[in-house]
């Protein structure tokens, strides 16, 4: 590969790709990989699972890069085994680009080519183009190509990544169709085809609540594995995420407030837990589910947003009001139907809870009435 | 006693078929004189019946207490059992077959000394009992009753193998022969780590103990008969394999005799898969029987390469059946990624989790949900065995004929029918508990029966107010008897059936409506545990209804089994929280139901009558208050149907919660000239609907009335007199009088003029004139 690659210590960067960032621990599992590797695949998928979910390689410690079951990132590997693309589905904020980034990044060792799907994209983006001015000056020649990530990646027998797929109108997704049924694609204007060699691979994206903006066509799909990626599982995990996250963001935005107690995010990741899933934690009742997604990311961006109104305008302490005002504002989004989702849930379920929720509940009540 | 080293043990996994297909090889090289089996001794007259040309597995040796309580257990066999593979074997080469494990009167009654130390169960759980439930922790059921070290096992096996689950691991290492496996070699190997594992003391129990003694007593006496050991193979389960070595000793005659016994009774009973699986709430057996099946046709036919592509092919065309096309290509594509999953592990052998998470991805799409039906199918099937039917009677059927005894209704078991009444109160006047409910106790049954759709009772209406009373009708019929034969798949009892009969009716429920009666059902029934089932369906099913009918119909059966559970000897406290929250749903979701037309509100009169009603009935259980504030906004609110407003305003008069100017500013807005006249005359008739004492008799209510009708000019007037009339219909003469009292009073009029001109009849002119109006143009009202 041709690429120079940047040393992670010199470089002011403000985001590095992930192969960048996390170049001694490829290196280690590298050195350490005893198994055989597929064609074009710099570790073996073993490695690659460990590089994922986190372990050892050697002395040194993976640290892991995606918290969650394990075997969707063995499904997923394996698809890439098969030659097959591979359409990672979630929610908003499930890690899926996350997840394709570091697939990239572990298989390839370069995960930077990658196509963003916008409403804007276009088949060219997808095939190639032309240098223009070259194009006018001396007629269509290599050099005046323009290869999009997919045909370099196609080229070089590695992985090219498609951002959010559903984005893109549904004749951009299609042109997506021969190209990963073909495996290559043809330059009319120079007389020649570039082949896909082997190795290459599509991973793409696609969120679940753009369903139905621009859905994939039948044909499409047939073309990829299909992987769901689900919410936290497990709400230790959720918790674990959402305050590691305040954290780091109230460091970033310089808050001047105290983090939230352990009791106050375990009671907002409960309650979003609920209502996203639809029945209590202990699984005895069932609750409706508001209209909102409710993700992870929305519990976070709650408890910011409560942690700077405290600071700015408050004592500094979170007080149950701005939750409750939050809580209200996150679960009631437009519709009728969610005011009264909250308003039984708050009489049938948390007004239930014991003693260190009564206070939450009486502030969402007032605020409710 | 020398030699029983030197006795062949063919450690296995009950239901394994390679285990099967390992066995009958073995069997077939070395060709012993015996074989002795892990199975009850006393057991050795149905082993006829079991290799039975008529005998069609899965099926079931029972063994089952004829005293009560009545204990059962189970020996499930499918097609590839081992132990069932071994028995054909014998019949084919005459070979003499025998089982080797504790008899079952002696088993059962270790299992009822168990039963009355540890912790109380319910009684479902405590019918039936699986023997072949603990090697090689191949079973739920005995996790869920022993420690967590069980699953703790489990899961340290999966994990130290990289594999997802133990099952996975099992399948992996020995289920398939395209590696050559030693699987006597391994299975031995496993069962004995496991006895040396560190919490071993916690998964052998005194009865394994006991049991291997035992066995160890049979092999000598085969050898002292003169069967050389070495021309002894014994198949046993490979937790065992290791213990019956000579190192320990056999149970002699003064332990044997000391080993406690209960008078029991063996038969064969037809077994399905469905059952054999874990859905139906049995612990041993395996999740996936048919998918087994299909291993060990694939073992006969040498076709186990095929399997994964077999499997997800059918897969597909399960889904084809169903409406969702899925290609050729996918299911190749399935395949592929079925073998490519395996690269993690240590062997490159599909099993079954790996073909279901092909599945998922491929034929799924990513989801579950698409494929989790078809994948059912294959993975469990609907096998169901059959034994020759005349020698064996079924359990359910013995239970049935003990309860006939128990409650003295054997008389009524006639092909002659007859009626029989019921008090299910506590008759005092007897002595023992059993006679004092006696009458109780037999409602449960019949009704237990009716569930089970066994025709031997049907339930008469009758007439009196008395929730107490029952009125049956009993008859006996031939096809009664197959019926409660049939009954055997549900259960063994009639009492488990009937629990298992009402969770498959609740698993099919979805609406509000059944699911309530379901709950009174099983409440007849005595069915706890399903009542809490059910109640938890309830619950769940509401968060999903918008219906305000169906969640006050729902609210009304929960509040007879409140208001009478204490009849039928039900602690009814449980039901409360349901109650309430109903209680709450149902006014929550008033609001919507109430914008609707005319006729839709007719029908809601009636839900809200029930409700307004328990509202009072259920006074301190509920939040009434609620229901009040419904009222009142329905009252004031204006985009509401004025029918309905009006008939909250005269239930809120009842109730005195309007105050009195309140009342007559509404009336006045109602009525007034502004308001279309159509409205203001429906509001005035669902005011009227009541028929209110208080409004009666209200002095305003008239005078507004009387404005009302002056001020409509001759087109209106003629719209809402049908409306008008039709709300004055329902009074009788003398409210109606009354009404005329208050108008004299009005128009300051003394005569009794108008009074007899409301008596005389309408004249032919008239009545014609009032017909006419029925044709008259109302626009989309």
């Amino acid at each position: 590969m041709a690429k120079s690659k940047k040393e992670k210590s010199e470089s002011t960067d403000l985001r590095l790709p992930a192969d960048i960032q996390y170049q001694e621990e490829l290196a280690a599992l590298q050195k350490a990989d005893k198994d055989s590797k597929p064609h074009g695949w710099q570790l073996s998928p073993r490695s690659v699972l460990t590089y994922i979910c986190g372990g050892t390689a050697g002395k040194k410690e993976i640290t892991p890069k995606y918290i969650g079951r394990s075997r969707l990132v063995e499904i997923a590997i394996s698809t890439l085994l098969t030659d097959r693309a591979l359409l990672l589905i979630g929610e908003p904020g499930t890690a899926k680009s996350w997840l394709s980034e570091h697939l990239t990044a572990a298989i390839t060792g370069d995960s930077t080519k990658v196509v963003q799907g916008t409403a804007g994209t276009t088949e060219e983006q997808i095939r190639y183009t032309w240098n223009y001015a070259m194009l006018i000056a001396s007629g269509p020649q290599p050099e005046s190509l323009i290869k999009s990530p997919i045909l370099r990646a196609m080229e070089e027998g590695t992985i090219a990544r498609f951002e959010e797929i559903t984005r893109c109108a549904a004749e951009v997704q299609d042109a997506m169709i021969s190209l990963l049924s073909e495996k290559r694609v043809s330059i009319p204007e120079l007389l020649t085809e570039i082949p896909a060699q082997k190795g290459f691979s599509v991973i793409a994206t696609a969120n679940t609540r753009d369903r139905g903006v621009n859905d994939m066509s039948a044909a499409l799909k047939r073309r990829f594995n299909l992987v769901v990626l689900p919410t936290p599982t497990d709400i230790e995990v959720e918790i674990e995420i959402v305050q590691q996250r305040v954290q780091e963001l109230s460091k970033d935005l310089n808050i001047q407030a105290e983090l939230p107690s352990d009791s106050t995010v375990n009671q907002v990741v409960t309650i979003f837990r609920e209502l996203r899933m639809g029945q209590t934690l202990d699984r005895k009742k069932k609750v409706k589910t508001p209209s909102g997604v409710l993700s992870t990311a929305e519990a976070i961006s709650l408890l910011t947003n409560s942690m700077a109104l405290a600071g700015s305008f408050g004592s500094g302490e979170i007080k149950v009001e701005d939750i409750a005002a939050g809580l209200q504002g996150s679960v009631i989004k437009d519709e009728d139907k969610d005011h009264d989702v909250w308003e039984e849930y708050l009489r049938n379920v948390m007004n239930k809870r014991d003693s260190d929720w009564k206070k939450l509940y009486q502030a969402c009540l007032e605020i409710q009435n | 006693m020398v030699g029983r080293d030197s006795v062949k043990i063919f450690p296995i996994r009950h239901l394994s078929p390679a285990g099967a297909w390992n066995l009958k090889q073995y069997l077939d090289a070395h060709q012993p004189e015996a074989v002795l089996i892990e199975g009850p001794s006393d057991a050795i007259d149905l082993i006829k019946g079991i290799v039975d040309p008529q005998t069609q597995p899965p099926l079931a040796l029972m063994a089952y207490t004829d005293t009560h309580p009545v204990d059962t257990l189970l020996y499930p066999f499918a097609e590839y059992s081992p132990e069932y593979q071994a028995l054909l074997w014998g019949k084919e080469n005459n070979v003499r077959v025998e089982w080797i494990d504790l008899p079952a009167r002696v088993f059962l009654a270790l299992k009822r000394e168990q039963k009355n130390t540890p912790k109380e169960r319910t009684p479902n759980e405590e019918t039936v009992d699986e023997v072949y439930e603990d090697e090689l922790l191949g079973d739920s059921q005995k996790a869920s009753l022993e420690s967590d070290s069980y699953e703790d096992i489990r899961v340290r096996i999966a994990q130290s193998t990289s594999e997802v689950n133990y099952e996975s691991f099992w399948e992996r290492q020995f289920e398939s022969i395209s590696v050559p496996v030693d699987y006597q070699g391994s299975a031995y190997e496993l069962g004995k780590q496991l006895r040396e594992y560190e919490d071993a003391p916690s998964l052998i129990r005194a009865e394994d103990l006991v049991r291997e003694a035992y066995m160890r007593r049979r092999i000598d006496e085969v050898m002292t008969e003169g069967v050389s050991p070495e021309n002894i193979v014994v198949v046993c389960g490979a937790f065992h394999a290791s213990a019956l070595g000579e190192d320990r000793a056999a149970l002699n005659d003064d332990e044997l005799a000391q080993l406690p016994q209960r008078s029991c009774r063996l038969t064969l009973m037809p077994y399905s898969y469905y059952r054999l699986s874990n859905l139906s709430g049995y612990g041993a057996g395996n999740q996936a029987p048919a998918y087994f099946e299909m291993v060990w046709h694939s073992l006969q036919a040498d076709t186990i390469s095929e399997l994964p592509a077999r499997y997800l092919a059918k897969a597909a065309q399960y889904l084809r059946d169903s409406g969702i096309f899925r290609s050729s290509a996918e299911v190749i594509e399935g395949v592929r990624l079925a073998n490519s999953l395996t690269v993690f592990r240590s062997k490159n052998i599909p099993v079954l989790n790996d073909l279901h998470d092909a599945a998922i991805t491929l034929l799924g799409r990513g989801e579950r949900l698409p494929v989790q039906e078809s994948l059912a199918r294959i993975d469990i099937g609907t096998s169901i065995g059959s034994v020759p039917k005349d020698e064996y009677l079924v359990s359910i059927q013995s239970d049935f004929k003990h309860q006939l005894k128990e409650l003295k209704l054997e008389k009524y078991k006639s092909l002659v029918g007859s009626e029989l009444r019921l008090d299910l109160r506590k008759n005092r006047r007897v002595k023992s508990e059993s006679s004092a409910f006696l009458d109780l106790n037999r409602s449960f049954f019949f009704h237990r029966l009716e569930v089970l759709g066994i025709e031997f009772v049907e339930k008469l209406y009758h007439s009196s107010e008395k929730s107490w009373i029952e009125k049956w009708y009993l008859q006996w019929t031939p096809d009664a008897e197959i019926q409660l034969v049939e009954s055997v798949l549900f259960g063994d009892s009639i009492e488990a059936a009937a629990a298992i009969k009402l969770g498959f009716l609740l698993k099919a429920s979805n609406t509000i409506d059944n699911t309530s009666k379901l709950v009174r059902r099983a409440c007849e029934c005595h069915l706890i545990q399903v009542m809490e089932d059910a109640k938890r369906k309830l619950q769940s099913l509401s968060t999903e209804n918008y219906d305000f009918l169906s969640v006050v119909n729902a609210l009304n059966e929960l509040s007879f089994i409140v208001v009478y559970g204490d009849v039928r000897r039900l602690d009814t406290d449980s039901l409360l929280p349901l109650v309430k929250e109903f209680f709450v749903q149902a006014c929550l979701i008033f609001k919507y139901a109430t914008n609707c037309n005319y006729a839709q509100a007719k029908e809601l009169i009636e839900g809200i009558d029930k409700l307004q009603r328990l509202s009072l009935d259920l006074a301190g259980i509920v939040e009434a208050k609620l229901w009040e504030r419904e009222l009142i906004r329905l009252f004031q609110d204006r985009d509401q149907n004025p029918l309905l407003s009006g008939y909250a305003c005269s239930l809120l008069v009842e109730q005195d919660l309007l105050p009195d100017e309140t009342l007559s500013s509404q009336l006045s807005q109602r009525l007034s000239v502004g308001e279309d006249p159509m409205v203001g005359a429906f509001w005035f008739e669902g005011l009227s609907l009541r028929k209110n004492q208080i409004l009666l008799v209200s002095q305003d209510l008239w005078k507004q009335l009387d404005l009302y009708v002056e001020s409509l000019n001759q087109e209106d007037f003629l719209r809402v007199l049908v409306f008008l009339r039709r709300a004055f219909a329902p009074f009788s003469p003398h409210e109606k009088r009354s009404i005329i009292d208050r108008l004299n009073y009005i128009w300051e009029d003394g005569s009794d003029a108008l009074k007899e001109f409301m008596e005389t009849p309408l004249n032919e002119e008239e009545e014609d004139s009032l017909d006419a109006l029925n044709d008259f143009d109302f626009d989309d009202l």
